[in-house]
């Protein structure tokens, strides 16, 4: 199964954060494992329609975070140590996901019920 | 000379042939395959295009295989420009089909998607075409090697073989005069090729479609040009070994009046090499018409709407 990224120009969070927040849960997820090539950032950018800069800047943060690293001959690729989320963790959050599909939800309310569930 | 026209007539009818499959099988009715992950109309879109693109390419290859012949002045040079046409009208062929790609329709919506699997020219560019390619390269180039060493020293384009107490030789014959500008007239098209193909890899995603069936028309694009390729090259391959085969056969006998009668001397080595490049010539370029032809129809086939499962190659 192909990973991506899908972004909406038109929100109120950048662009750049957009990519940012997605590969980071992609990693949590365990869809993009350590090793993992990244697409080019021209790639990234030209299929997304995007600035080069705006996917440069995305992937500075990730490389800043540890998640991702940027290597001379193979280009930018999950770190080593970007380990997923803990397997029951990650287990409960796609049956948590699941059950938020199945009643309707969209994705923020989905993720405002992790957040109102986080501040009990 | 004649010999070196043989193939650039039937290059045309080729391309002609591969222009009309091409052009044939793009109007295949589109549907509502469920491999189309969005927007069937925007898939639909992107196979039209992708068909412009292809039989843009393809009749430039033909206008120029056409047309450059009959420019050339006779003259000694005449032959090396002839034997450079199919490459040159390559070259050109690959031109359009680079500006074809930088032309594909970038991303205008406001919710966008893109993979986060790198993509380069391996993961578009189908493996077997690929090599046929760069197998009738090496196979020309090796030849032109071969004629290079082994032609006259003096003037290159003919061989001499002596003989116990005789001298015969002909011409035309491929060597560093004619090999040289053909092997760099091949090579540029490699160069324009792989130019070609890394384009195809990096257009921008179609939008509206799903990774897989943007896989698929690419795969396409890049099938369709090494198909020209191989043909071209393939096409120049049956032209050396056609005068190679020619010159070699009538260079390998020699007659002279004894007084008594006339004496014949035939090297068999290179009466049976001779004979093996004539055999050789029309058994490469029927194969590379074949693999033109069935390239092309693959091509139309595998993006043909609701053919995801014959694209797992």
């Amino acid at each position: 199964m192909s990973v991506h990224v899908e972004v909406d120009v038109t929100s109120g969070v950048p662009v750049y954060e957009q990519v940012r927040t997605q590969v980071v849960a992609h990693v949590a997820a365990g869809r993009l494992r350590p090793g993992d090539r990244l697409p080019t950032i021209r790639a990234l950018a030209t299929d997304l329609g995007v600035a080069p800069g705006t996917v440069a800047r995305a992937f500075r943060e990730l490389e800043l975070a540890g998640v991702v690293v940027t290597r001379r001959r193979s280009g930018t690729v999950v770190a080593d140590d970007a380990a997923p989320a803990h397997v029951t963790a990650r287990d409960a959050a796609a049956a948590y996901v699941r059950a938020a599909r199945a009643a309707g939800l969209t994705p923020d309310e989905t993720v405002d019920l992790v957040r109102g569930a986080l501040l009990t | 000379m004649r010999l070196l026209l043989l193939p650039l007539v039937l290059l045309p009818i080729a391309a002609l042939a591969a222009i009309v499959t091409t052009v044939a099988t793009a109007r295949t009715p589109t549907g509502t395959g469920p491999d189309v992950e969005t927007s069937p109309d925007a898939y639909a879109r992107a196979r039209r295009h992708a068909a412009l693109v292809a039989g843009l390419s393809w009749a430039a290859l033909v206008l120029v295989a056409l047309t450059l012949p009959q420019t050339i002045p006779f003259g000694p040079d005449q032959g090396i420009v002839l034997a450079c046409a199919p490459a040159v009208a390559g070259v050109v062929a690959l031109l359009v089909a680079a500006v074809g790609e930088r032309t594909w329709p970038r991303p205008a919506a406001s919710v966008r998607r893109a993979s986060l699997t790198r993509r380069t020219v391996r993961d578009v560019a189908p493996h077997g075409a690929a090599a046929l390619a760069l197998a009738w390269s090496a196979a020309l180039l090796l030849v032109l090697l071969g004629t290079g060493l082994t032609a006259d020293p003096d003037d290159g384009r003919s061989v001499t073989v002596q003989h116990e107490s005789s001298t015969s030789g002909a011409g035309p014959y491929p060597g560093a005069p004619y090999g040289v500008p053909i092997a760099v007239a091949v090579v540029v098209l490699l160069v324009a090729a792989a130019v070609t193909l890394h384009l195809i890899a990096s257009r921008p995603a179609v939008a509206q479609v799903s990774t897989a069936d943007d896989a698929r028309l690419r795969r396409a694009g890049a099938r369709r040009v090494l198909a020209a390729v191989q043909l071209v090259v393939g096409g120049t391959l049956a032209g050396v070994l056609l005068v190679t085969g020619n010159s070699l056969r009538a260079a390998a006998t020699s007659g002279y009046d004894v007084g008594g009668g006339w004496v014949e001397t035939t090297d068999r080595v290179l009466h049976t090499l001779g004979v093996c490049g004539l055999a050789a010539a029309p058994a490469v370029l029927a194969a590379t018409f074949v693999v033109t032809g069935s390239a092309l129809a693959r091509a139309a086939r595998e993006t043909a709407p609701g053919a995801t499962a014959l694209v797992r190659v």
